[in-house]
């Protein structure tokens, strides 16, 4: 008589063994070791912020087998570091075609010479990080129009001070997104899990059932959790560094300040936006400055994607490429203004 | 009459609230649950939520579930028992007419008191719990990042920060500035000291958030 829970358990040992043949052990900084995968015979791709050093970076697999590495290239944008061998050693991890909400996803480590380690859960959400943006449609915004009307009427009827919903509501979500933010502010395609992060597991693979690899954990991008990079992104970030040494970015030439965009503005810009960004300099002759953008302009949107923090245009510029001609959408003298400005690449 | 809902998890404190309450005419309560899903129907001229928690974390599910009551009664106000509420920070952001908040043991006398400051509309509180609510505690990790810097960063550190933003190794931005290894590891250093970082994606991270990194 089959036990199924027994079936369960070996097929999630067998997946982890199988991940864990290209989980290699990377000692990159002075204490805590963490994980890497093999991306190509010879390569390793790692979290870039376990890694502090960038020579004679011990590297160990599950055989016992131990090299030495070099870094190849590093994106701390994204938190992926590429690792190249001294000895052209192990084979790829296995990739999965798709990842699901709901399957089951095991978080692989290998952070010591003890042997594999991991922890279970399933695929908790997957993030685009991209936010769209919420336009009112305007008969919507007449109806809230009067809705406000009726409920001012309500509230001199009641009498009541309305300070709750008014300055301290307004305060605390103010303070509340920006919380959510730093909680949260992974603004790259990446997959959520419940698999509990054990430390050192930053580097080690997410994988489904197959033991095939869904993402790359990291806890580099988010403050006290963590999260898996999407195998698609990361192993584009792998072949940027491996054939250029970097990520190239598309690159505007400003410098900024998140700031809040106040009510009246955000009626002209006819969405729901609490933040932009200031610009407080404009690189001569850079994109930005050949687009037209001005210190003290407020960026607002670029690409038809809102941008509401300097880490929000990070990642709409790595998506954007060299070269294209994208509308910035913008605040001038409390005025909405939309510039055509051409990505260029950092001087 | 003030219209009152109570939920709390322990059937005790429960009672308690409900007897300490009772004792007013000016007070009615209209249901209590030990959850916040144990609730049966809300009236819509509900006007407060008086909710007990233990120090276990809500779950976003609660908290969602919180802010739903509002779509039943629009008027809602909340008083939250606590004993650590900056651990419930999100909850106060919901669109509450009011809200306050008191210690699990608070007296009868406070939570009278609350009650009608709530009701006129003013947020109540203990004060060391307002303060570290509505400002943040000194252990906020929130209040570091958006803290301007201490000190300004030096030039010749400013392009030690661009370069490790663009993903250049120490030999790298030696080579580019003209300046030795050692040189770049004492800027690098002296970087994540200023940026409040241990390593270089967090020194990257923290310059691109304030502004100190070209994009």
């Amino acid at each position: 008589m089959s036990n199924p829970l027994l079936d369960l358990s070996k097929t999630m040992a067998d997946a982890v063994q199988t991940a864990g043949n290209s989980t290699v052990m990377v000692n990159g900084r002075r204490r805590l070791p963490a994980s890497g995968v093999v991306y190509m015979p010879g390569y390793v791709l790692t979290a870039d912020h376990v890694v502090e050093q960038d020579e004679d970076i011990p590297v160990i697999f599950g055989d016992g087998t131990e090299t030495s590495a070099t870094t190849v290239g590093r994106d701390p944008g994204s938190d992926l570091a590429l690792l190249k061998l001294d000895d052209e050693l192990g084979s790829p991890i296995s990739l999965a075609e798709n990842t699901n909400v709901g399957e089951i996803a095991l978080a692989v480590g290998r952070p010591s010479t003890d042997g594999l380690q991991a922890s279970f859960g399933i695929v908790t959400a997957i993030g685009t990080g991209i936010h769209m943006h919420r336009h009112r449609a305007h008969h919507e915004h007449q109806h809230e129009e009067d809705e406000h009307e009726r409920e001012q009427e309500g509230r001199k009827r009641r009498g009541k001070h309305q300070h709750g919903r008014g300055r301290w509501g307004k305060h605390m979500r103010m303070r509340m997104r920006k919380h959510r933010e730093h909680v949260q502010p992974v603004t790259l395609p990446h997959i959520r899990s419940d698999a509990t992060p054990y430390p050192g597991f930053s580097g080690g693979p997410l994988i489904n059932a197959a033991g095939e690899m869904l993402g790359l954990n990291t806890s580099g991008l988010t403050r006290g959790a963590s999260i898996a990079l999407t195998t698609d992104f990361a192993w584009r970030v792998a072949d940027s560094l491996r054939e250029h040494g970097t990520v190239k970015r598309g690159y505007l030439g400003i410098r900024s300040q998140t700031v809040e965009i106040a009510e009246p503005q955000q009626e002209t810009l006819e969405r729901e936006q609490e933040t932009g960004l200031l610009l407080l300099w404009v690189e001569a002759n850079s994109p930005a400055a050949q687009g037209g953008l001005l210190v003290g302009d407020i960026l607002v949107g670029v690409a038809g994607l809102q941008v509401t923090s300097a880490q929000e245009l990070h990642a709409a510029l790595s998506t954007t490429a060299v070269g294209t001609a994208t509308t910035v959408e913008l605040l001038r003298g409390g005025q909405p203004l939309t510039i055509e400005v051409t990505i260029g690449e950092r001087a | 009459m003030i219209k009152i809902i109570i939920v709390a998890p322990n059937p005790t404190l429960r009672a308690g609230l409900r007897a300490l309450l009772s004792g007013r005419d000016t007070f009615i309560v209209v249901d209590d649950a030990p959850t916040l899903d144990g609730l049966t129907t809300l009236a819509p001229d509900t006007d407060l939520l008086i909710w007990a928690l233990d120090s276990e974390t809500l779950s976003t599910n609660a908290r969602d579930l919180a802010g739903a009551l509002l779509n039943e009664a629009a008027d809602l106000s909340l008083l939250l028992l606590h004993n650590d509420p900056t651990q419930e920070r999100e909850l106060f952001a919901i669109e509450w007419q009011a809200w306050g908040v008191l210690p699990l043991d608070a007296a009868v006398e406070e939570l009278t008191a609350a009650i009608y400051a709530l009701g006129e509309g003013l947020t109540v509180g203990v004060p060391e719990m307002l303060e570290a609510i509505i400002n943040g505690n000194e252990d906020d990790e929130d209040e570091t990042e958006e803290s301007k810097l201490v000190e300004p960063l030096t030039e010749r550190e400013t392009e030690v920060l661009e370069l490790l933003a663009e993903g250049f190794a120490n030999k790298q931005i030696a080579a580019t500035l003209f300046i030795s290894t050692h040189t770049v590891k004492f800027h690098i250093s002296s970087l994540y000291g200023k940026l409040g970082a241990s390593n270089r994606t967090e020194a990257v991270r923290r310059g691109i958030q304030l502004g100190l990194i070209s994009i």
